[in-house]
């Protein structure tokens, strides 16, 4: 694990650092090279703790959802004791996928090929469709059970998976993150849930553009103007843009998250008229019992104010006006795949919920005010890159001579977050980090 | 039931309702809405969307009339970069039915839609089904309700739902 990350020089040739002058840039071959899509996924996403999803998903014994994480399709599903497992999706005898659906509640997954039947909840294989041709003890030793993910930890019910077996451990990788995370599981003592109705998403561009856009405050006023126009509509009399302060940081480990105060509205627990004066006691209410559990500092620091995370490499969880978290993929160099989720805390009022789910609408999401415009500025960079010779990207707003790259603060506006990520990712694509312990 | 009047009735107005989203003319199209109307669009992917719920359920679109009279704003100015320049559309409707309700003033009414999109040389093709609820106007109708229901199960290629269904 790095110290200080104050080095001159970094280790990839992708990204370039001059502390004298204040720049620090990246070749925009990055962003749409066969090259660093190949090494990515050989190193970034064999490496790094990625997020599989939320305990709530898969709440009662049986449950699983399937997904593609990293390149690799998984089931993740809850034991007959409770307990999360993680498999991949393959059966041990040919490979074929052995669920199909996205999600459900089972005792077993059958391969349709052949018939094997393995157990849901523990993976072991109970039955191959027949007797023959095979001797007693063929699986005494477990090699065709259904094949687990190496490693599974969870952090406050977010739970993720790593493919080496000798990674560190989860909280250790999240370093400052963590913090983070328990800000956003903090807004209820019943904790939180994922809301139906997840999205996926397909887009052009490479996945990065869609990483650093998710923490960049910088892009809001000018990218997202009608949608602050909308906004100023919404809460009569108000410039929004003028009210936001706040700042932004390097978690370590490449995590990065800015945090701000912006009077938007949230259901947990900032009330603003749009909302509707029905709700106006019920939000008072949330924050009421926050301020019994957590203390008035910290449940104001929960309720009030809004954060924009990224644990690295690619799971975001934006807690602004709702609490939306996604997960982006690269599927080729130019293409993301995206994957949406609405969070909601648990046994929220129905009122709550519903105002929750329309505040969030209006600016995220493929039909939001905002978001489509986010994708129009990815596929813009990559044909930019694309179709423009020797590029580099800046990303030096607000940089200091002797800052520390992976723990970089700043005004939310410039660009600290993004350089810990960039750090980070050039460390671990060149070879200089392994992320074991 | 109601009879062939009413659906030939129906069918005369969702080719206009169409005619409008092509042709971009949406401030007529917002017109169309009653002063309580909704426009939906739930989540792809899931079962029976026809019967899901946007305040327990994320929907990709659930716009109260506000929102779509916001919408249509937002979508004809510049600043709006996902639709800017406008993609072009067409919408096809057919199979219209009428599912039922009171000929005279409230009905529901269904319909099968493709819309294919182009923009920037990337084509797009939106399929799905329409549940309108209309509200008797003379001899025309207004929207109290147009849900549009998307048979896809992952939103491709352009990823967006910027444009109306």
């Amino acid at each position: 694990m790095a110290a200080l990350l104050t080095a001159d020089r970094l280790v990839s040739s992708y990204v370039q650092v001059d502390r004298e002058r204040r720049r620090f840039r990246v070749d925009r071959r990055a962003y749409s090279d066969a090259e660093v899509f190949r090494r990515e996924r050989d190193t970034i996403f064999r490496r790094c703790w990625l997020y599989l999803g939320h305990g709530s998903e898969i709440a009662q014994p049986g449950d699983f959802v399937t997904r593609t994480i990293g390149g690799y399709d998984l089931i993740f599903t809850r034991d007959r004791a409770g307990a999360t497992q993680a498999f991949f999706n393959a059966c041990a005898h040919r490979g074929s996928t052995v669920c199909r659906e996205r999600s459900g509640n089972t005792r077993v997954f059958t391969c349709p090929y052949h018939g094997w039947v393995y157990d849901a909840g523990t993976g072991k294989l109970r039955d191959q469709g027949t007797r023959s041709g095979y001797p007693e003890g063929f699986n005494s030793d477990g090699l065709y059970d259904l094949p687990r993910v190496p490693r599974l930890e969870a952090h406050r019910d977010f739970h993720f998976v790593n493919f080496n077996p000798r990674a560190v451990p989860l909280d250790r990788y999240l370093d400052d993150a963590a913090e983070y995370l328990d800000l956003v599981a903090d807004q209820s003592e019943h904790g939180l849930e994922v809301i139906a109705g997840g999205q996926e998403v397909h887009t052009s561009g490479n996945w990065k553009l869609m990483i650093e856009n998710s923490y960049d405050a910088y892009h809001g006023p000018s990218l997202h103007r009608s949608y602050f126009e909308f906004l100023d509509t919404r809460v009569a009399g108000q410039n929004m843009v003028a009210t936001q302060r706040g700042m932004g940081f390097g978690l370590g480990n490449g995590h990065g998250a800015f945090e701000i105060e912006l009077k938007s509205g949230r259901p947990v627990a900032q009330w603003i008229p749009p909302f509707g004066e029905a709700a106006r006691p019920r939000i008072e209410a949330v924050k009421n019992r926050l301020v019994d559990r957590l203390g008035a500092e910290r449940a104001e620091r929960v309720a009030e104010r809004q954060r924009n995370l990224i644990v690295f490499p690619n799971l975001v969880v934006n807690d602004n006006i709702g609490l939306s978290v996604r997960t982006v993929y690269p599927t080729a160099p130019d293409r993301l795949t995206a994957y949406i989720w609405a969070f909601g805390t648990r046994e929220e009022d129905p009122l709550l919920r519903k105002v929750r789910l329309d505040n969030y609408l209006t600016f995220v999401g493929p039909g939001g005010f905002a978001t489509p415009d986010d994708f129009e500025a990815f596929a813009l960079c990559q044909r930019g890159n694309d179709h423009a010779p020797g590029g580099w990207s800046d990303i030096s707003k607000g940089m200091a001579s002797d800052e520390d790259l992976l723990r970089a603060r700043g005004d939310f506006t410039d660009e600290a977050q993004m350089r810990g990520w960039w750090a980070q990712w050039d460390r671990i694509l060149g070879g200089a980090e392994t992320l074991e312990a | 039931m109601p009879g062939t009047d009413t659906r030939r009735d129906v069918e005369t107005f969702l080719y206009q309702e169409a005619r409008l989203l092509d042709a971009w003319r949406l401030k007529e199209w917002e017109q169309l809405f009653t002063d309580d109307g909704r426009y939906l669009v739930p989540p792809v992917g899931i079962e029976r969307p026809e019967e899901a719920d946007p305040a327990r359920t994320l929907f990709v679109v659930a716009d109260d009339r506000m929102r779509i009279g916001q919408r249509v704003i937002r979508l004809m100015k510049p600043s709006a970069h996902a639709e800017y320049p406008h993609s072009r559309t067409r919408h096809l409707v057919s199979n219209v039915e009428v599912l039922g309700g009171d000929e005279a003033s409230r009905i529901q009414v269904t319909a099968c839609f493709v819309v294919y999109r182009v923009r920037h040389g990337e084509f797009g093709t939106y399929m799905g089904q329409y549940f309108h609820t209309l509200v008797r106007n003379g001899d025309s109708f207004r929207i109290a309700e147009k849900r549009a229901c998307l048979d896809l199960d992952a939103l491709m290629p352009q990823g967006a739902l910027a444009f109306i269904l």
